[in-house]
């Protein structure tokens, strides 16, 4: 097998330092909890540093690490919607750590807990799109929908918030 | 004003991993890299992990990735998958693979447990039903339920009752450094749009400890439809993921050991045996190594003939019926020792359960252990 020149080395510290707040992040857009993201990162890597294949660059092998660990998280979501432990519908918890004065954390937290209450396929356009900064395109790519029906949602997610938002702020991307 | 996915970007910012948290997984990785590194760099040279098939039951015997191994020990994180709705009655699973008499359903049920982890990709879901081993061996039956049943049209069993399918997946339980097996598909049920796909493993552990109680992780991502000449189409890809926990009962009996032997002239001495339901266990010390094998590819004559006088010392199990189980062609894994010698473990199922008390001795080279002195 050739291997690609651009392809990256699989150092488990490397993967560990690229990939693993990544893999809590995406954890977090799925499943709204970072309960079982030391798992799922866990799960994710190792199948990387098995995977015979090499990649091509490193974006393919971090696309290749978005998709590995969403579907861990909706393996989790499905084996949970047969045996609820938690409801889904909670608030979500708030993210660590976020930095600013009270006014601007907590407003930082209401856009967070807007943005975790749209459903799964908005939530998880808006992640890849306005966080990991993919082109519609690629967020298509990654989740499996074409690229209209990405587009869509990212209008139906910002709509949403826009109306959640309403008076907090006067720039919201139309 | 900030825009609120500004906002939103500065309040995923703060989703991050403790230091503590990343350490714990970069080691656990680096033991996964390791032990995968040692299986590569193995191959050529060690060629006692290759599996070979034993002639009781036609197999596909897939080398498993020796030492995948992660000793997961995640306080509450974990995420084994449990079983949803009714779950089936070991026996009812694993009949087909075991078969025979009435007493061996009764001693499934006993033994044997459910599991019910699922995972769907591409309207295929793959359930892992039941699950029966002893302390090394396992054997688990996963149904395959497609969606669409027009897609196994055509697919018949051959004269030993499996399926043309080869299925391409990988498995590991966390704490072993080596094993392998066999996997077979077979239909229990034809017309219901459901099959069968069998792995009867057996592995090592780091300290011996075994696998019971051990996470095991399961991955497939095709199945594979083989013609009479050998040519294949792909039946189905995705991305199957499941994990559950052995947990079944352990009926292995230790037997004493310390026995001196020889196989083909070198000194041996059997330093553990264990047999239970489902199969036999022996590690033996031989005073031989394989040695250079050359380059990798196929095994030439000369070098499986080093290869056979480690690994090749001949066990047989005699059950209460007069009946033998040959393990000799055992999933084998030799290291080599310091002073010269070769540290080698049998493991391996039977082609059948049984009661732990109807198993008469263990054969190793020419010494006998009888069952009953343990």
């Amino acid at each position: 097998m050739q291997i690609p020149r651009n392809a990256p080395d699989r150092d488990p510290e490397r993967l560990v330092r690229a990939y693993a707040d990544l893999v809590l992040r995406v954890c977090y857009t799925y499943l709204r909890s970072t309960s079982d993201a030391e798992d799922v990162c866990q799960d994710t890597l190792v199948k990387l540093i098995c995977r015979d294949e090499p990649f091509r660059d490193p974006g393919h092998e971090r696309a290749w690490v978005i998709r590995v660990a969403a579907n861990a998280c909706r393996n989790l979501l499905r084996d949970r919607g047969a045996h609820p432990a938690v409801g889904l519908d909670d608030v979500p918890e708030p993210a660590a750590q976020a930095p600013g004065e009270d006014a601007l954390r907590r407003r930082d937290d209401r856009v967070l807990g807007a943005v975790m209450a749209l459903p799964l396929p908005q939530r998880e356009a808006v992640y890849l799109h306005y966080y990991e900064g993919y082109p519609t395109r690629e967020v298509a790519r990654i989740v499996g929908a074409t690229d209209d029906a990405v587009r869509q949602r990212l209008s139906r997610a910002r709509a949403s918030l826009r109306d959640h938002l309403k008076g907090d702020y006067d720039d919201f991307p139309a | 004003m900030t825009s609120p996915l500004d906002s939103y970007t500065v309040s995923m910012d703060g989703l991050h991993f403790s230091d503590e948290a990343k350490a714990r997984m970069a080691a656990r990785l680096q033991e996964v890299a390791t032990a995968r590194d040692a299986e590569k760099n193995a191959q050529p040279a060690a060629p006692a992990e290759v599996l070979t098939t034993p002639a009781r039951r036609p197999r596909r015997w897939a080398r498993v990735a020796a030492g995948l191994v992660l000793a997961l020990t995640l306080g509450g994180g974990g995420t084994v998958a449990v079983a949803a709705g009714v779950l089936p009655n070991p026996a009812d699973v694993l009949f087909d693979v075991f078969g025979g008499a009435p007493a061996q359903t009764e001693l499934l049920n006993e033994v044997g447990r459910p599991i019910g982890a699922s995972a769907t990709s591409n309207g295929v879901t793959v359930t892992a039903e039941a699950v029966v081993g002893d302390r090394s061996n396992f054997t688990v039956v996963y149904d395959v339920e497609f969606g669409d049943p027009s897609a196994l049209e055509g697919i018949e069993p051959g004269e030993d009752g499996t399926l043309p399918l080869v299925a391409e997946a990988t498995r590991y339980v966390d704490g072993v450094n080596g094993g392998g097996g066999g996997s077979w598909f077979f239909d229990a049920d034809p017309g219901d749009g459901t099959i069968q796909y069998a792995e009867t493993m057996g592995f090592t552990t780091w300290n011996g400890a075994g696998i019971i109680g051990r996470t095991m992780r399961f991955w497939m991502s095709e199945i594979r439809a083989y013609d009479a000449e050998g040519g294949y189409t792909t039946l189905v890809t995705g991305n199957w993921s499941l994990k559950f926990e052995m947990n079944y009962v352990d009926t292995t009996v230790d037997l004493p050991a310390g026995q001196e032997t020889t196989w083909q002239g070198a000194d041996v001495t059997v330093d553990a045996v264990a047999v239970s339901s489902v199969g036999v266990t022996v590690d033996y010390t031989i005073d031989r190594q394989i040695g250079d094998l050359g380059s990798s590819g196929k095994m030439s004559d000369e070098a499986k003939a080093k290869t056979e006088a480690v690994t090749g010392l001949p066990v047989t199990v005699t059950f209460a019926d007069g009946t033998t189980f040959d393990a000799t062609n055992a999933n084998t894994h030799a290291e080599e020792q310091d002073d010269g010698t070769s540290a080698a473990t049998k493991t391996v199922t039977y082609d059948r359960i049984v009661a732990a008390g109807d198993i008469v001795s263990v054969t190793v080279g020419d010494v006998e252990i009888p069952v009953s002195a343990a």
